[in-house]
């Protein structure tokens, strides 16, 4: 990787240069964000042609390292009006990575009523119009683009949702059956891409030379190292590859920090009939698979294939957080319903977390009832996915439909809708909710670890005392694993086990001839987060962005009749270091 | 056992733990009788799990270690390692 590719919307021109200097060492969500906050005007509007698109693959990304094929990327936040960096699995990371290329930014904005694909093969780079595409949603456009670009070729692609700037579109990318199943959901980046009138990249590394790798001997036994570690804990070698991320359904409800029907409650009765062992056991039993990899040299394989009831497919099995957003948080006890809403969302191309949020507000306003799964797809399908008045509301998110619904209950920090744990009973997460630059991100310190899982340690999740330095850390090591291009998953063993921690900087410094060690991991993660809370700041968000809704101050929450209390001062010094 | 040796809880077990009954999945919580003073290591013992697969254990929702002694009526949900939290 040593190059970045800059495609001007603009006048379709697109250039190579070297990585600068100033951006030696980063990747990932480093490099994105380092881009971003160097060359977007932070107060710009995020759907101008001020705004760019910064596609990035990890450090460690289209090597044989286990589980590296995470996908950043970037811009100024539609959503959130801050920076923000969204990533995703699939195969399109470890093509990027092949073709020498560590970062994709596009600028400008293509004359208006244009529509273009960007495809990059070996030898070349070329913009061409895409006015077939026109309107098309995910599933669609890789069935056309396969027709010329085949089913080896990875695609970036947005739905109809992003070609009509919806504050909640997604980027999406094809997976290893070639279907647009993994999302960077979060933020509204589709509606960046669509803004710039992209609507498809194509990666072809056909021919391209192996990833240069300083020494081979040192990557390879770190390399094995790493997959043995990941092999070897419960959570990343049996928990996750039989269950998949639901697992988490029955866990998070027990603990009674399961958001119920727009986190009214914390406990969800029917919460077993949208399980992962639900889940397993219905994807077997229609012969679906439970255990699969999303990407290339995947190791942990928690992805899994979901069959309608007549075993035909209709989409990947849905994630913890689809599963939670739009089933239990909108009072739906079937996971069928939630299959078929997830379907939609990739296809139209829409974050499964804030649409499920949205629909919850919307359900609190009375327009139609909790638990009204036909309801809640005749939305998505009729409103969303044909873009009405009513569906442009629900697709800019839970903020705005709440503003616009008057709803007081509204989920949301720095305007992205809370993920699947009520902080006010796991109260670590809370703090990563509030203090993230991403705004409510349950990825950007996952303190559901040391605060539910017993994983990394242990942590009260009802008492404020512990939660500000938990998420601290959590917060510091994620900015550093985003910019690898691992999975988040391996936090799990990296948590548990020294080898896992060692092998992830010996990787490093096998494959660019570094000497980095543990202190060189936080340093990264604290540089990273550094540089987007400086973005933010010069996008006008002050402390007083970085807390939640009030009403989970006041709100008493069962079964624990919690709220959540870690004083605003606390907040204040997570970023202290 | 007599009433007043002996407790009665509600149990449910999860993921992987649910072979120690001989199921693949728990709809329902089970009624489980112990002697007054059992601790949830005594239960993990009669449902012959062995101790070292349990690795969260919930009483009513808030999270206890192996020596916390039952009571009649308590809630119990029990896990192995369990992780995920990504879409």
């Amino acid at each position: 990787m040593n190059k970045i590719v800059r495609v001007d919307m603009s006048s379709q021109k697109i250039s190579e240069l070297p990585i600068p200097a100033q951006y030696s060492g980063l990747a990932g969500r480093g490099l994105t964000s380092a881009i971003v906050n160097d060359e977007v005007p932070p107060l710009c509007h995020a759907l101008s042609a001020q705004n760019k698109l910064v596609i990035a693959p990890g450090l460690l990304s289209g090597t044989i390292a286990p589980c590296s094929g995470r996908l950043s990327v970037g811009a100024k936040s539609p959503l959130t009006g801050g920076i923000k960096e969204s990533n995703a699995g699939g195969t399109a990371s470890q093509k990027l990575a092949k073709l020498g290329i560590a970062a994709l930014v596009v600028e400008g904005q293509a004359p208006r009523g244009t529509l273009w694909k960007l495809v990059i093969t070996r030898n070349k780079l070329e913009l061409l119009p895409a006015k077939d595409l026109t309107g098309a949603n995910n599933y669609k456009v890789i069935e056309k683009l396969t027709k010329t670009y085949g089913e080896k070729a990875s695609y970036i692609t947005i739905g109809s949702a992003g070609e009509r700037l919806m504050s909640a579109a997604s980027v999406a990318v094809t997976d290893l059956e070639n279907r647009p199943t993994r999302h960077a959901g979060r933020g509204g980046l589709g509606a960046v891409m669509g803004s710039k009138g992209l609507k498809a990249i194509v990666l072809d590394d056909n021919g391209a030379p192996p990833i240069t790798i300083k020494d081979q001997g040192a990557f390879k036994a770190a390399a094995k190292k790493f997959a043995m570690a990941l092999k070897e804990h419960a959570v990343t070698g049996k928990g996750l590859p039989t269950y998949g991320t639901n697992i988490l359904t029955n866990i998070i409800n027990e603990a009674g920090g399961f958001p119920t029907r727009n986190f009214s409650t914390g406990q969800f009765e029917d919460a077993d009939k949208v399980s992962g062992e639900m889940q397993r056991e219905t994807i077997l039993k229609r012969g679906g698979v439970a255990t699969h990899p999303c990407s290339h040299g995947c190791v942990i394989q928690c992805s899994r294939v979901y069959m309608d009831k007549n075993k035909k497919y209709l989409t990947k099995g849905p994630e913890y957080e689809t599963v939670w957003a739009n089933g239990p948080n909108c009072g739906i006890n079937d996971l069928d319903v939630i299959a078929k809403l997830d379907r939609l969302y990739d296809d139209i191309g829409l974050d499964t977390i804030e649409m499920g949020a949205t629909l919850a507000v919307l359900m609190e306003a009375g327009y139609i009832q909790f638990g009204d799964g036909a309801g809640a797809i005749g939305l998505i399908k009729e409103e969303v996915g044909k873009a009405t008045p009513l569906g442009r509301v629900l697709g800019s998110g839970a903020a705005v439909t709440g503003q616009a619904f008057g709803v007081c209950r509204v989920p949301v920090v720095k305007r992205q809708a809370l993920p699947a744990y009520d902080p006010r009973s796991i109260k670590g997460i809370g703090v990563t909710f509030a203090t993230s630059p991403m705004g409510a991100d349950h990825t950007a310190g996952y303190s559901i670890t040391a605060n539910v899982l017993n994983v990394g340690g242990r942590v009260d999740p009802l008492k404020p005392e512990g939660q500000v330095e938990l998420s601290r850390n959590l917060q510091i090591a994620t900015a550093a694993i985003d910019s690898t291009g691992l999975c988040l998953f391996v936090a799990f063993a990296v948590l548990d086990i020294p080898a896992a921690f060692e092998a992830v900087y010996e990787m490093i410094n096998a494959q660019y001839g570094l000497v980095l060690g543990p202190d060189d991991v936080a340093a990264l993660g604290k540089s990273v987060l550094k540089c987007e809370r400086e973005f933010n700041k010069k996008a006008g968000f002050t402390a007083e962005d970085d807390r939640l809704p009030m009403f989970f101050e006041t709100e008493k929450l069962p079964p624990h009749n919690a709220v959540f209390d870690v004083s605003h001062e606390a907040l204040d010094s997570v970023h202290n270091y | 056992m007599s009433k007043e040796v002996s407790i009665k809880i509600y149990v449910k077990l999860y993921a992987t733990l649910t072979k120690y009954i001989g199921r693949s999945i728990m709809h329902e919580p089970m009624e489980v009788e112990l002697v007054k003073g059992a601790t949830l290591t005594a239960l993990y013992h009669r449902l012959g799990i062995p101790g070292d697969e349990v690795k969260t254990a919930f009483v009513n929702s808030k999270m206890q270690s192996d020596d916390y002694v039952l009571c009649d009526g308590d809630h119990v949900g029990v896990f192995p390692p369990v992780g995920g939290g990504c879409s």
